[in-house]
């Protein structure tokens, strides 16, 4: 009886402490490029550079505007290490938190498709998930400002 | 038994030889033309500022025969005019998206001559006419039709060809189905009556927009559609009545859609995408009198395939190649991963494939290349 009840606690705590295939994704995609979200609250914005001009044009302007902010990740994602540039100047590149993602590693574990995603992320864990609007664009930008 | 092991060594031997055989005939059937890369390689030039990828991209001849080829960056709102034959960079047209003389961002464009050239921007579904200078001479809103129809923002393209047609002072611009199945606007610029024309898409799909795109080119007479699933093209003059003509690729044999229960994820989308074959690109070769209609076969994905890259670069693609009473006469195979299915352009010399695909050894991000392909008669 003892042991099943061990195995029944133990599976529970696997269960809930596995991460989810899109916490591992992240996990990975900041690996790859030796950056550590090791603060206990930080936000992950994926901009898919080749996705919808107009959709991320909102992103790409907070981004800029917010690229000091310490728990803000950006990952810019496209192929083209040139659209990179383009879009995002030098300033940008050398801030730590700012992800060239040339490979494509967001897109390929699908954490983005062709507008901007972001993930509010607490300890590892993904709190919260957003696709960011021409609707929603204002009020999304200020939780991240407000995630501490 | 060494009588059986010389029999089965006997068999491979010939179903390998025979293998081989049919391997090397599907590409060489008994058609009248083939196109051939000719060797001749040209590159023009980019800045910082600017990416070896265009949507809209179109050559135009002027009256002493240069040939230019006018070039989009959307990045910067500016449509750059190369010398096909120098290579070089001859002129630019800068756009402001705010304030007076401002067009807002560009989409696509269509040069009549280089004082002429029409613009298409989303501002509101307008379509200005600027000169050499970029100085709007006319602007045009589409919006509704003159009897109140709800017209779609027309983009004239090139990547999936479908420009903007100029013809007797009437603009025909494409019309993705989405409020209705109508795929034409005519547009009279002489008396500013805005028309939705008759004919309609054959395969209407209200529930998933994105299968209703379609490419278009003109010839001078007739207007030809080129819809993603379907074999045939559709030949109209008037936009009434239509007919159809088989332009499939040999590589193509039925086009099976995905079905989902549920909205596809991201990941589902790209993979039906990259693995389902579609019909792109028909474009008229006025030089020669032939069309060419590019035909996308699908790959099967493998782990190891980079996915963003094949959904953006595609692996390798044909051009069907019709007569000019659209009769299949040839169609080119490309090798893998060499040749960009977005970017080409009709010149004097023949057909200019862009060999700007990510995975070519010769690929450089700051030079827009291209590889002419000559039209042989057999």
């Amino acid at each position: 009886m003892k042991i099943r009840h061990i195995i029944i606690v133990v599976s529970l705590f696997l269960v809930f402490a596995c991460k989810t295939r899109e916490e591992r994704s992240i996990d990975k995609l900041l690996n790859i490029y030796g950056k550590n979200a090791s603060k206990s609250k930080s936000i992950i914005m994926i901009i898919p550079l080749d996705g919808c001009g107009s959709c991320i044009a909102s992103s790409i302007s907070f981004a800029k505007e917010y690229s000091k902010k310490e728990n803000l990740y950006v990952v810019a994602s496209t192929i083209e290490k040139k659209k990179i540039h383009m879009i995002f100047k030098d300033r940008d590149f050398n801030n730590s938190n700012f992800i060239a993602d040339s490979k494509c590693i967001s897109e390929e574990h699908y954490l983005v498709g062709t507008t901007t995603i972001i993930f509010f992320i607490d300890r590892g864990r993904i709190m919260r998930k957003v696709t960011v609007t021409d609707e929603n664009n204002t009020s999304v930008f200020e939780d991240i400002l407000k995630w501490n | 038994m060494r009588i059986l092991q010389f029999s089965f060594f006997t068999i491979f031997f010939l179903l390998f030889v025979i293998g081989c055989y049919i391997n090397q005939s599907s590409n060489d059937e008994s058609y009248q033309c083939i196109l051939q890369p000719s060797g001749k390689k040209i590159g023009f030039n980019i800045d910082s500022n600017t990416i070896a990828e265009s949507r809209s991209l179109f050559s135009f001849a002027t009256t002493g025969d240069t040939q230019y080829l006018a070039y989009l960056n959307e990045y910067t709102n500016t449509i750059l005019f190369y010398n096909v034959k120098t290579q070089m960079l001859e002129h630019r047209i800068e756009f402001t998206k705010e304030g007076p003389n401002s067009t807002g961002r560009i989409f696509g464009f269509r040069v009549l001559n280089k004082d002429s050239i029409f613009v298409s921007t989303f501002n509101g579904n307008t379509i200005y006419l600027v000169n050499s200078k970029g100085k709007i001479l006319r602007n045009i809103s589409y919006k509704k039709s003159s009897k109140n129809e709800p017209l779609v923002f027309s983009e004239s393209w090139s990547f999936f060809y479908s420009p903007m047609i100029y013809k007797d002072k009437k603009l025909y611009l494409t019309q993705t189905p989405i409020f209705s199945d109508k795929i034409c606007a005519e547009i009279d610029l002489s008396t500013d009556s805005i028309k939705l024309l008759p004919m309609y898409h054959p395969d209407f799909n209200k529930l998933d927009l994105e299968k209703n795109i379609f490419c278009r080119d003109f010839d001078g007479v007739n207007f030809l559609y080129s819809f993603l699933y379907k074999p045939n093209i559709y030949i109209t003059q008037d936009h009434i009545t239509f007919y159809e003509k088989l332009a499939s690729s040999k590589l193509i044999n039925k086009i099976t859609l995905k079905t989902f229960q549920n909205r596809p994820s991201f990941e589902e989308g790209t993979k039906a995408f990259i693995e389902t074959p579609h019909y792109r690109s028909i474009v008229y070769d006025p030089y020669r009198s032939v069309y060419y209609r590019f035909a996308y076969p699908g790959v099967e994905i493998s782990k190891k395939d980079n996915l963003k890259i094949l959904a953006k670069y595609f692996k390798n693609f044909s051009i069907i190649i019709l007569d000019k009473d659209f009769i299949k006469i040839g169609e080119y195979f490309t090798p893998d991963n060499i040749y960009n299915i977005k970017m080409f352009f009709i010149s004097k010399e023949g057909l200019y494939l862009s060999s700007n695909h990510i995975l070519n050894p010769d690929y450089d991000e700051n030079k827009v290349s291209f590889e002419l392909f000559k039209l042989i008669k057999k």
